[in-house]
């Protein structure tokens, strides 16, 4: 059912080129979930997102080292030194964490793109002022888009970005909630799969498919135990391999039924409320979406929202996904943990490189299946 | 015989007293019926000045400190590891959890204290996000009030929407901070600390100027020992004078040639934070190769602010704004002056991951201006930020044919320091540069 | 010509209960724990440890585990694979053990083997295996509660005291030992990484340090990062140590010291706890089917 979303996941860069092709239009890379994609959607341009490949390049390790630079950022630069991502026209970060800062500036340096922009989104999500901050930031980047692209872009055409960002973001969420079911009618690694290639396809047409997927999914016949009900929380998960290693090759069955991550449940929360100043309408939803760790301050808002997936998705077990040298997630995971402690819910971390050992990271998986069951 | 004259800093010991005197000051407000404020330093201690009873830390030589005294640092790394804080996390940042954690700290004289120093109010901006997490998290543990400000993009300075954003949160902090520590901020004290701190600032800038010359009058070393006024107390009428007194000193100096280093033979630049635990390699590099730091963008912008000269030009030092004539009468007038000083190349501001843009440049611009023969980069581990832009530096300042290395240090965890490894990388390079070894090799 | 040495060896042993006769249990079951470095086979009658074996791990799992097995039932009066009712298998190889029944992961084996071993006060348990090191917190029954795992590095792992054995050319066997021969403990080395671990002993070497004292730096170096795990995992009384590396001396008296609680004492092998928690299992999971 989810077959097609895997497909063009796996030949994304197939399906950049020839959407460019088809369309004429322009493509532009994203380092990180909080890119301003509806400006970029609005302008005509297809925004995709920066991805590695699980595969290491040895170019990576003049400008960024190995024992210092996030796996997934030292990653995904590698696939772009290596050309993967020779069809882009330009790249914009939206400022998070400092590792996708540094491999947007390198790559801007080292790597030949017609435009780039780092836009200053706001560190914390909760200070004074920063919704205001954010739409004239906002209003910044349309006029370097406008003068890139060569034309206006008017409130209608933000509005057309909006709308398609909205719909695609309740589009996945329905798609989600069929999760939530005892017997979940959505595993995990397909999941990812749809969520993840809605990061670097044509939102309409991602919206298209899923409203084929949409027609079919509640009668959907599981034919699996659908056994532990796990939760992954973490950095930004694009592991496929490990994913489908829980569900379909671990001795014991378990099912991932939600997460806290950019490639998931974080980025899709909400959407765009309308309103007359469009560029704050889409500040707003930026600054008010669940925040990834680096803009989780004063307070933290992430707790209370990973205990609201736990319960509306009965959660029985949290997988801390953590890239290596992903400080900010470390961050957070000492409180997670010990959050997860006072719940009662097993909590296993793993540390993901490049590529991973998948063979350990099964025996983990199932020790910690193992803990949430009576072996006797 | 040495190829310069060279004889101590005179001021050495009175900065060393003054240092020591601010922690006792700080660690016995309470005693003393005043308050104890714990800030990152750079955009978010000053405005507390405005508190008549105020004594104001700065976090990072808070920190520093308990890292120089490497067993207390380690103690403190471990207890925070112990509570699942990963070994790969922020040095700083662990020296002041584990301090407080152990409700322990130390003076800079060595002194064992038996309590770490809550704050009455602490904060911090986010240099780096994790500069905010930081205090996140020491202030959940201690149950102390805090404001953390959002410093979103310090390149190109000059933005008027970051330094309205900027000027609404210390306008807002400070309203905060008097309901957290419930007493009368006073606009006069306020205005009056932050031109002092303009002056303090500007008089670094000249000092750092001063140590262009050939032989240069200080080493990064001793130069540490003379941040902690500006970093912690800029805005004191006795650090106004004190640094009036050095760059005295150093001018004296410079007009005698008298040299930090007396058979200074290579000029180098640095990066980042030291390993404050292994500051002895400022010595080797001294005595094996008469190799003399003379700066890094870290202590030459540590304590003051500087700017670009017409955009790309060179390094210069911003202009206050009582230089430039801006109105300093009210609390949002001086807060939006101190926020643009603050908001160039200022403390730490160059190592902004959003001034990715830049700081190789600057580096560069470093290297020139001081006359580095050769960069040696301290790849700091310990602070993810400063080390991420490392290796642009390097490859900016080699490309320019200036001869530039890394190397991979901490500037906290001292288990993370290989000091030996460090010197062999160090005599590699300086073969490799034909640069001739003073002593004779250890057999 | 010098005759090749390999000081990593350690000896492999067989084990056989006279007091029982197997013919005579009602149950009959059994482990394997292939592990990267070692390789075990526990048979138990009735859940009384009947026989096992401890050898080698050889090219491959199934290998492993055929040789493991062969060597067990070699003096086991008889006994055959189809006498076994339930066999489990366990540790890294275990889903390549052709003739097992089910798979359980080392890290429950090796709670049960070592509640087993130690009796039911064992609340915290440390395995430090061929490549790599796991706390573990268990409760009364041995159950897993809550598991670290070490294996980014070979510190503390068999596969590392291996290595520097090599290096040093002193018997993987006696480094506990001799590790205390030494007048004053040296500090931990600044690298417990196997890649440096060369470069670095000969340095000491030169700098003409004692065979025994770097043995204690690495031992020291070894325990401490084993510590930090322990640590996170936070240490609750009684504490036990399995797999190879129990039996080391220098690292295992160097834990507790560091962590300030002494070991249980253990009564057996400690290489066998997980073969002998599969068995444990094997034999409960038996019972279970029959009814
Ligand atoms: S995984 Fe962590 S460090 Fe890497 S890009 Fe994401 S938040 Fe940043
Ligand atoms: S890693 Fe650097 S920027 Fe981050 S908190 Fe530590 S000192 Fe600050």
């Amino acid at each position: 059912m989810f077959e097609k979303f895997s497909e063009i996941l796996t030949n994304r860069h197939e399906y950049a080129r020839d959407w460019k092709k088809r369309t004429g239009g322009k493509v532009v890379g994203f380092f990180c979930s909080y890119a301003p994609e509806e400006p970029l959607k609005a302008a005509g341009i297809l925004p995709v997102r920066i991805i590695g490949g699980h595969k290491s390049s040895d170019k990576v390790g003049k400008y960024i080292a190995p024992n210092i630079g996030c796996s997934f950022c030292r990653d995904a630069l590698g696939r772009g030194l290596e050309g993967d991502y020779d069809y882009l026209d330009g790249i914009v970060q939206g400022q998070t964490c400092l590792h996708t800062g540094e491999a947007f500036w390198v790559w801007q340096k080292h790597l030949p793109v017609k435009f780039s922009y780092f836009l200053a989104v706001p560190h914390s999500t909760q200070t004074i002022g920063r919704e205001e901050y954010l739409a004239v930031e906002y209003a910044k980047f349309k006029t370097a888009l406008e003068k890139w692209i060569g034309k206006e872009i008017t409130n209608e055409d933000l509005d057309r970005g909006i709308e398609s960002y909205n719909t695609n973001r309740q589009l996945i969420r329905q798609i989600f909630e069929f999760r939530q079911q005892d017997n979940p009618l959505v595993t995990g690694s397909e999941a990812l799969d749809l969520a993840l290639s809605g990061q670097i396809m044509d939102r309409d047409e991602h919206n298209a498919m899923m409203k084929e997927v949409l027609k079919k999914l509640p009668d959907r016949k599981m034919d699996r135990d659908p056994g532990t009900r796990i939760m992954i929380i973490g950095s930004v998960n694009t592991d496929r391999e490990f994913m489908h290693m829980v569900e379909h090759e671990c001795d014991l069955p378990a099912t991932i039924v939600i997460d806290d991550t950019c490639t998931g449940i974080r980025y899709n929360f909400n959407d765009v409320n309308p309103q007359e100043d469009r560029l704050m309408a889409i500040s707003l939803r930026y600054n008010h979406r669940p925040p990834c760790p680096n803009k989780d301050w004063p307070r933290r808002r992430r707790i209370p929202f990973i205990k609201h997936l736990i319960k509306t998705y009965k959660v029985d077990a949290v997988i801390l996904f953590n890239h290596k040298f992903c400080q900010p997630h470390q961050l957070d995971n000492a409180v997670i943990e010990r959050e997860m402690k006072a719940m009662g819910i097993p909590t296993l971390t793993l540390e993901f490189d490049i590529r991973i050992p998948i063979g350990q990271f099964r025996t983990r998986v199932e020790a910690m299946l193992e803990t949430t069951m009576d072996i006797i | 015989m040495s190829k310069y004259k060279t004889e101590p800093m005179k001021l050495w010991k009175r900065i060393k007293e003054f240092k020591q005197n601010h922690f006792k000051e700080y660690h016995e407000a309470h005693k003393n019926g005043r308050l104890r404020f714990l800030g990152a330093t750079a955009l978010s201690i000053s405005q507390y000045t405005g508190f008549e009873n105020a004594v104001i830390m700065g976090s990072e030589p808070f920190a520093a400190n308990i890292a120089f005294w490497k067993d207390f640092g380690l103690k403190c790394m471990e207890e925070c590891e112990r509570r699942g804080m990963t070994r790969e996390l922020c040095g700083y940042s662990k020296c002041v959890w584990g301090a407080q954690f152990l409700n322990k700290n130390i003076m800079p004289d060595g002194t064992m204290l038996s309590e770490w120093g809550k704050p009455d109010f602490a904060s911090s901006f986010s240099l780096a996000p994790c500069h905010c997490k930081w205090f996140q998290i020491l202030c959940e543990n201690s149950d102390t009030p805090m404001y953390l400000f959002d410093l979103t993009k310090a390149y190109p300075y000059n933005d008027e929407n970051l330094i309205k954003y900027m000027t609404g949160q210390m306008l807002d902090c400070i309203e905060q901070a008097e309901k957290a520590v419930g007493q009368p901020f006073i606009d006069e004290l306020f205005i009056k600390g932050v031109k002092n701190e303009f002056k303090s600032y500007r008089t670094w800038c000249d000092i750092m100027i001063l140590n262009q010359t050939i032989p240069a009058p200080l080493d990064e070393k001793t130069i540490f020992s003379f941040i902690v006024p500006n970093l912690t107390k800029a805005y004191g009428d006795d650090t106004v004078a004190l640094m009036q007194e050095l760059k005295e000193e150093v001018q004296d100096r410079v007009n005698r040639g008298i040299a930090a280093v007396a058979n200074e033979q290579f000029r180098i630049i640095t990066d980042a934070i030291p390993p404050w635990p292994a500051l002895e390699l400022y010595r080797y590099l001294e005595r094996e190769y008469g190799g003399v730091v003379v700066g890094s963008p870290y202590v030459i912008c540590l304590c003051g602010s500087w700017k670009f000269e017409n955009d790309k030009g060179d390094l210069i030092p911003t202009p206050t704004p009582v230089e430039l004539g801006m109105p300093l009468t009210t609390r949002e007038e001086v807060a939006r002056a101190l926020v643009w000083y603050r908001s160039h190349f200022s403390t730490e501001t160059p190592y902004n991951i959003a001034c990715g843009e830049v700081l190789h440049e600057l580096t560069l611009k470093i290297a020139k201006q001081w006359h580095a023969d050769g960069g040696m980069l301290h790849q700091n581990i310990g602070c993810t930020m400063q080390a991420l832009g490392s290796m642009e530096s390097r490859n900016a300042v080699a490309e320019a044919g200036i001869p530039c290395m890394n190397y991979e240090g901490n500037d906290a965890d001292s288990r993370e320091i290989d000091l030996t490894n460090m010197k062999r990388k160090f005599d590699i390079f300086f073969e490799a540069n034909n640069v001739k070894r003073l002593t004779k090799k250890a057999a | 010509m010098e005759e090749k040495k390999e000081y990593f060896r350690w000896v492999e042993s067989t084990y056989v209960n006279p007091d029982i006769d197997w013919k005579k249990a009602e149950v009959v079951s059994a482990g394997i724990d292939v592990g990267s470095v070692s390789s075990q086979m526990v048979v138990m009658c009735d859940g009384q440890i009947y026989a096992y074996s401890n050898t080698r791990s050889g090219s491959s799992s199934p290998n492993s585990a055929k040789n493991a097995m062969e060597l067990c039932l070699k003096d086991a009066n008889g006994l055959t694979l189809d006498n076994i009712h339930y066999l489990i298998g366990t540790g890294y190889g275990r889903v390549n053990i052709p003739f097992a029944q089910k798979a359980i992961t080392e890290i429950s084996c090796h709670g049960i083997g070592a509640n087993f071993m130690y009796g039911p006060t064992v609340k915290t348990l440390l395995d430090m295996g061929g490549q790599d090191c796991k706390a573990l917190r268990l409760n009364e029954k041995g159950k897993c509660l809550n598991f670290l795992m070490n294996d980014k590095c070979a510190a503390g792992t068999g596969r590392g005291m291996e290595v520097i054995a090599e290096i040093l050319k002193v018997p993987v066997t006696e480094i506990g030992d001799r590790s205390f021969d030494i007048d004053e403990e040296p500090p931990p080395v600044s690298s417990t990484c196997v890649v440096f671990a060369k470069s670095e002993a000969t340095g000491l070497l030169k700098d003409g340090w004692s065979k025994n004292k770097v043995l204690a730096a690495y031992c020291a170096a070894m325990a401490g990062r084993v510590v930090d795990l322990l640590n996170r995992i936070e240490v609750e009384k009684d504490f036990a140590i399995t797999g190879g590396i129990a039996k080391n001396k220098g690292v295992a008296k160097r834990i507790e010291k560091l962590i300030g609680v002494e070991a249980l004492v253990p009564k057996m092998d400690t290489q066998i706890a997980g073969a002998l928690g599969a068995a444990i299992y094997a034999n409960a999971l038996y019972k279970k089917a029959k009814k």
